[in-house]
Parts: C-alpha cells; sequence; structure tokens
C-alpha cells in the first residue's frame, strides 16, 4: 500500500447505485399463482410488537414486519399556549439514509413530508385531543428498513399509535394501517418493496378495527368498483390486531 | 423526595453521589454499561449494526455507491461518515438541521477511521481510474442516554466488519463496467474500541466510566479514548473546561485498555 494513497472523505459529484448483474427477481406477474414469500394474496406478513423502547419518551414502540422496521417514539403532551380549545399533534415521518435499496438522503424530503401527514390524519379521528387543551404531541417516526413503501407507511401508524396509547394519550381504540396494491387486475394486500414496483394504484386503509370504523383511506389509481379490496384490507387490519389479550401482551 | 432533588437540583444530585464513591444507576465510577452488538440484520443496507449500551442505542448502516475516482487520487475510494441525532432520542434535542453535537460526532467518525486506517484505500478502488466505492456511512441514534462516542465507534466498527464488497469487472472492449454478484468481504486492518470518560471535580478528580446523559450534562470534562486491539493509541479527545493533569490521563489509559477487552469480544464474535 503506497503511502501516498489516502482515503478521501468529501462527498464525490456524483455517485450512482451498483446494478448488480444477476438473476432478476420476480416481480408480482398475473399468472403467478403464489406470491414470493409463500403468502396467499390477502394475507399479511408476520407482525412483532414490543413498546418501550426510549427510554426518555412518554411513548415508543418498535414494530417489525417481516424485513420491514419501524420505531416511533412519543413526546409529550407538552405546554403549548396556542392550542387552544383541542390539543395539537404533529408527526415527523424519517426514512434512515439505508433503509431502501437507493440511499436516501439526510435532509427532509417532499415524500417524508407527504407521509408525515397522511400518518397525522390517520391518527387524528381516534384520539381526544380535547381532553388535552393548550397542549401539544409530537410523535417521531423513524423507519430503519423499508420493505415496501406504502405497507411501511402503514406500519407507521399502527406503530405510532402504539406508543400514544403508551404515552397515556386518551384514544377511542388502537388505529392499525394496511395497505393494498392492484397490479395486474389482482389485489395483493401487505406487499413487499419487489410486489410493489409497476403496480397500477395502491390503497391505504387506517381503521380501527375493535370500533369496525375507517380512520383514512388513502387511494391511488383506477380500481373496479365491485373490488372487495376494502374488505381484504381491512381484514388485513383485523389480522393484525388480532385478540385482545395479544394487544394486553404488548402492555402488560 | 431524591426524585424531586434529581429533577430540581440535577447537578448537586449527580456531585453527592460521586463524591460518595458511586453513582445515580448504582455503577462503580469506573464500571460500564454491557454493551450488545448485532450486526447484518437490516437487509436494505450493505452493512449495518445496532448497539446496546445500557439505555443508549445506536444503529449504524452503510450503502455502497459508486463513482468515478477524483483525478488527483486515481486509486482511492470515498467515505462518508454521517451522524444523526433525531429529535425521538431524548427530550432535549429538537428537530430541525444537524445540531452542534450531531456535526461534532459526524466529525469524530471521520477522524477515527482516517486516524485508525483501519480500510485499505486500494481495497475501494476495484478499478484504478474508472470506478471506486462510496461508502455512505449512517449512524442515528435512536436513544440517547450518554456516551454515544463509544456506541458509534462500536457500531461503525461493526457494521464494517458485516459489509461485503461486490467484486467489480472492466470490460475494456465495451468500455463497461459490470458490478457481479460475487461479494467480498472488507478486511480491516484492526479493530478499534472507544472508551469515553467523564471528569468531575468534587475536591479530588473522578473519572466518571460511560457516562449516562444525566452524567454527561453536569460533569466538568469529557476525555474520549479510542484504542486499537493492541492498546496502542488510535485518537485522543479531550472537551469541557477543565484542566487535566497527565496522572488523570494516565488512569484513564489504563482503565480504557482494561475496558476495551469486553467490547473487543464482543465485536469478534460477530464474525
Amino acid at each position: 500500500m503506497q503511502a501516498s494513497a489516502s482515503l478521501s472523505f468529501t462527498r464525490p459529484n456524483r455517485s450512482v447505485k451498483p446494478l448488480i448483474e444477476g438473476p432478476l427477481q420476480g416481480i408480482l406477474a398475473p399468472n403467478n399463482p403464489k406470491r414470493l414469500d409463500g403468502r396467499a394474496f390477502e394475507n399479511v406478513r408476520e407482525l412483532y410488537v414490543q413498546t418501550r423502547i426510549v427510554h426518555e419518551s412518554s411513548g415508543s414502540c418498535y414494530l417489525q414486519s417481516a424485513n420491514a422496521k419501524v420505531i416511533a417514539s412519543v413526546d409529550g403532551p407538552r405546554p403549548n399556549r396556542y392550542a387552544y380549545e383541542r390539543g395539537d399533534i404533529t408527526c415527523d415521518f424519517r426514512f434512515a439514509p439505508f433503509s431502501a435499496a437507493t440511499r436516501r438522503s439526510t435532509r427532509r424530503s417532499g415524500e417524508e413530508r407527504e407521509y408525515s401527514s397522511m400518518v397525522t390524519q390517520a391518527l387524528l379521528p381516534s384520539l381526544h385531543l380535547d381532553k388535552i387543551p393548550k397542549s401539544s404531541i409530537d410523535v417521531y417516526i423513524s423507519v430503519i428498513e423499508a420493505d415496501g413503501t406504502i405497507a411501511c407507511v402503514a406500519s407507521a401508524i399502527t406503530a405510532a399509535s402504539i406508543a400514544l396509547c403508551e404515552a397515556g394519550i386518551e384514544m377511542d381504540g388502537l388505529t392499525v394501517g394496511c395497505s393494498a396494491v392492484r397490479a395486474g387486475g389482482r389485489i395483493c394486500v401487505d406487499c413487499t418493496g419487489v410486489e410493489e414496483k409497476n403496480v397500477e394504484g395502491y390503497l391505504l386503509l387506517a381503521s380501527m378495527p375493535r370500533l369496525k370504523k375507517v380512520c383514512n383511506i388513502v387511494h391511488v389509481g383506477p380500481w373496479e368498483a365491485d373490488d372487495v379490496t376494502h374488505v381484504s384490507v381491512m381484514e388485513g387490519c383485523v389480522g393484525w390486531f388480532g385478540t385482545d389479550t395479544r394487544m394486553t401482551w404488548v402492555f402488560g | 423526595m431524591s426524585l424531586e432533588f434529581r429533577t430540581l437540583q440535577p447537578a448537586q444530585y449527580v456531585r453527592k453521589h460521586i463524591e460518595a464513591g458511586f453513582r445515580p444507576d448504582g455503577r462503580k465510577l469506573s464500571e460500564r454499561r454491557p454493551v450488545s452488538i448485532s450486526s447484518g440484520h437490516i437487509k436494505s443496507a450493505d452493512g449495518s449494526a445496532i448497539v446496546r449500551q445500557g439505555n443508549t442505542t445506536v444503529v449504524c448502516g452503510i450503502k455502497l455507491e459508486l463513482s468515478k475516482p477524483a483525478t488527483e487520487a486515481p486509486n482511492t475510494g470515498f467515505i462518508v461518515p454521517n451522524v444523526t441525532l433525531p429529535a425521538m432520542c431524548h427530550p432535549s434535542v429538537k428537530s430541525g438541521p444537524p445540531s452542534a453535537d450531531a456535526q461534532s460526532l459526524s466529525t469524530f467518525i471521520k477522524e477515527v477511521i482516517e486516524s485508525s486506517q483501519l480500510i485499505d484505500p486500494a481495497d475501494l478502488c476495484p478499478i484504478p481510474s474508472k470506478a471506486a466505492w462510496v461508502l455512505f456511512i449512517d449512524v442515528i441514534c435512536l436513544d440517547h442516554d450518554g456516551n454515544i462516542k463509544d456506541a458509534a465507534v462500536a457500531a461503525v466498527v461493526a457494521s464494517l466488519r458485516s459489509l461485503k464488497l461486490p467484486r467489480v469487472e472492466y470490460d475494456s472492449d465495451m468500455e463497461k463496467i459490470c458490478v457481479t454478484s460475487d461479494f467480498v468481504e472488507l478486511s480491516l486492518r484492526d479493530l478499534v474500541v472507544s472508551s469515553s470518560f467523564a471528569v468531575l471535580d468534587v475536591g479530588s478528580v473522578n473519572l466518571i466510566a460511560d457516562p449516562t446523559w444525566e452524567e454527561e450534562e453536569r460533569v466538568d470534562s469529557t476525555i474520549t479514548l479510542v484504542l486499537f486491539e493492541s492498546g496502542d493509541i488510535c485518537l485522543t479527545a479531550h472537551s469541557g473546561g477543565l484542566p487535566i493533569s497527565q496522572q488523570t490521563l494516565q488512569s484513564a489509559m489504563k482503565l480504557a485498555t482494561t475496558q476495551s477487552k469486553e467490547v473487543l469480544k464482543a465485536l469478534k464474535l460477530l464474525k
């Protein structure tokens, strides 16, 4: 090794993600009878949830759904004299730079702002913010690994709701998020990153399975009028919510 | 009663404990928190590691990109380290552009990598003048309970050990760069471990190993020693207002040498 050669610590002007030559991964195709990971089209991934992750926060939650990993942390309620009748809630949704195949910048992007507002909208219906006037709550969501962007926003909604519950914010019920995509005339619930490529449209649904109510729907793309998507996705939410006992185990 | 004392007079709370010879969480002054390191679990990153040191949790992810080497350095690659302290890690941290703390941590990591010469620059330049690797090393602190430096260094070293570089070929006829799916581990020249101490003068100067957030905020100074596996010093950093005697520095060296063995053992178990 020559003594003169030393590493450069300044970022080069241009760098690109390496395209590795090798067998192409299978994409969701209309005539594929099964999904890559062996799930049925209407099945959601297994969920792992753990609370009390961040020690100084009011409430926090780590949620893992197969490869996707999300952490939500709640700070508050803090005094805020501008929030007169109802408490104010803000979500800060961030992707870690290493969370996706292509590295993301550390600067906040428009996409992250959009997802932040999607998560806020999804959480608002269930919270009793009028019980905490003159306060504000901050929800910080950090995506460590994203396997499917829309599925990851859905997981973020669930994680944020669990963290808010641990923080003691009064709510009607836990909000669970679930997503689906439409590709080649087929509906596929809770898609991974590979499955989300080249789709005709996607649906993100946040609901309170306990009360059987829908909190928020984000829908992009054309769908058939008699599609059973909404029902499948709702059932996805219920599947994740499970029984009372599973959720109380998380908090107990 | 002690909770009120802790909230209203935190500096006195910490001092009283140190004067008595132990710390608010019950540890002795020279005792470190147990460290747990796991690597390679983040599949979207090319190299990754998670380090837990008591409550302090730090995640490191490495992403690889390809670039043309600089014209003045055609045989070397690039490393771009970055440390983020997001608002979630502690109530005192506000969201927004990187704070002075975060920026100084990023510089610290860069200095550790540079000073330790962990990586052979030729390893990061598979095709001189044509293709060089850019290693984006991103460290995110998920939970801040003091002593991010030690955790960050351990996370960076562990994720570099888990990093696999694809083999790059150059087709001179077509003038095309091909990245194959043949992966080679990045070989590190050595291992480094960081040991931080807080220094508090309560009549006598006390070295407090592996300070928590509460202790870090209320001490006079901090010393960080980054040591190689052999015990040689890679880097020394001292910040804060208290001048330190040679004696204190020697004690810190001795403690650091003994204590770094535990982290080295954890790093070696990863492979």
